[in-house]
């Protein structure tokens, strides 16, 4: 992914991008944890 | 976040931390003793086993000249304990010997089988006990695969060294990984397709028993690859690379190319433990193949539905293989766009094969999934 937005902005940019995208997959994680995990039991790790 | 995956975090940083403190010689018995003391907590009993089962494997079979009945008897316990412990699972669910012991068995069971048949068929050498035991007991991949291989995991421990750039992937790896099973797979298809598929249900029940399928494929799916990059993860920390065990499985082309993208490392061992000796055998590939994915469906449980589950998969690779002899007679050169149609087929006719398989194993008995087909085939409004 780094590589891709690397292609499009300069190293600094994409730095910050990528550590947007990493505090915003973290926060959605957090978020939707308590979201059962179905049928399978590799969620409750 | 629950506790568990507040628990499997703190144990992934710890561990992180205590092996690259600590000098490289103790390294391969740090990630033993690691793996020794999460199997200490958490399942004291199934501690027991496995480092008795593999104590006894090593002692009999690690001296150069080999010696069949070792390496037989091995074998035959490990499978009977296997089967004992799958079969017990089945009948008694509720006994606490059958819910406690198997922590991590089952791709334990096939680690050490597939050290021993390469012993035994000379591709290995006696192993040294340090790269022996932190094979066996390698945390990252011991309670959902992938199966890596002794040969890798050697290999990893003489090169290994420490790299931020395979520190940064690991993180990278288990955060990608904990976002599949929790945003994709736990909410998007479980609660919400979910919730989709049972207001559709009165409505039309076979479209809600066909995206059913789907919602279960899919979740599988999620869990499992993303179980699998944490797993990738997680060595990678440690300064393992173990091979991928999913590329892109929903895009197979064909039943063949499915089983060359799912759970990689599973089918990788039914083919070369399987399939390659009951083909040389018996010079039938198509009973390698049925062989294969009957192993394949009763590893998973020992039960009509996972063995139909297998006939199933078998069957259908059986086939493909004879549609590609068979095709091989014709001269037959379509234009571009009869290629795009063709692909667009075959994929679409591979996904359904796939889904339907999934009837059989989302139910937890055969009756259940027999209701399932005959909603899906007969259920239309």
């Amino acid at each position: 992914m780094y590589a891709f937005l690397r292609s499009f902005v300069p190293p600094a940019a994409a730095n910050a991008l990528m550590i947007v995208w990493y505090v915003l997959l973290i926060m959605l994680i957090v978020a939707l944890s308590p979201a059962p995990p179905g049928e399978f039991r590799y969620g409750n790790i | 976040m629950n506790q568990a995956t507040s628990m499997f975090l703190i144990w992934i940083a710890l561990s992180t931390v205590i092996v690259w403190s600590l000098p490289r010689l103790w390294q391969p018995w740090i990630v033993t003793m690691i793996t020794v003391g999460f199997l200490g907590w958490f399942s004291p009993v199934s501690l027991a086993l496995l480092l008795g089962l593999g104590v006894a494997c090593f002692v009999t079979t690690g001296k150069q000249t080999q010696n069949r009945w070792a390496f037989a008897a091995n074998v035959a316990v490990l499978i009977l304990a296997l089967v004992w412990f799958r079969v017990g699972s089945s009948l008694q669910p509720d006994d606490p010997i059958f819910t406690l012991v198997p922590l991590g068995f089952s791709y334990y069971a096939l680690r050490l089988l597939h050290y021993l048949f390469d012993r035994w068929n000379g591709i290995l050498s006696p192993a040294e006990p340090r790269a022996f035991f932190s094979y066996l007991f390698f945390l990252p991949t011991l309670l959902a695969g992938p199966i890596n291989r002794f040969q890798e995991h050697d290999r990893n421990l003489r090169r290994r060294r420490w790299d931020t750039q395979n520190l940064s992937h690991g993180l990278e790896r288990i955060l990608y990984g904990y976002a599949k099973i929790v945003i994709l797979g736990n909410y998007l298809v479980t609660l919400k397709l979910q919730h989709l598929i049972q207001e559709l249900g009165d409505a039309s029940p076979a479209t809600a028993a066909y995206l059913d399928c789907c919602r279960y494929g899919l979740n599988l799916y999620f869990q499992f690859a993303g179980y699998s990059d944490i797993a990738i993860g997680f060595a990678l920390l440690l300064g393992f690379r173990i091979a991928e065990n999913f590329d892109f499985p929903f895009l197979a082309q064909n039943i063949n190319d499915f089983w060359r993208r799912w759970h990689i490392s599973l089918s990788a061992w039914c083919r070369d433990y399987v399939y390659i000796p009951v083909v040389s055998w018996t010079r039938n590939p198509r009973l390698g193949v049925l062989l294969s994915m009957l192993v394949l469906g009763l590893w998973h449980e020992l039960s009509w539905r996972y063995l139909l589950w297998g006939v199933y998969h078998g069957a259908g690779i059986a086939v493909w293989q004879h549609w590609q002899t068979w095709k091989e007679r014709f001269t037959f050169a379509p234009g571009r766009a009869a290629r795009l149609w063709m692909a667009t087929l075959s994929w679409a006719a591979t996904m359904h094969f796939v889904l339907f398989s999934f009837a059989l194993t989302k139910e937890p008995d055969l009756s259940s999934a027999l209701q399932v087909y005959e909603t899906l085939f007969f259920g239309w409004r």
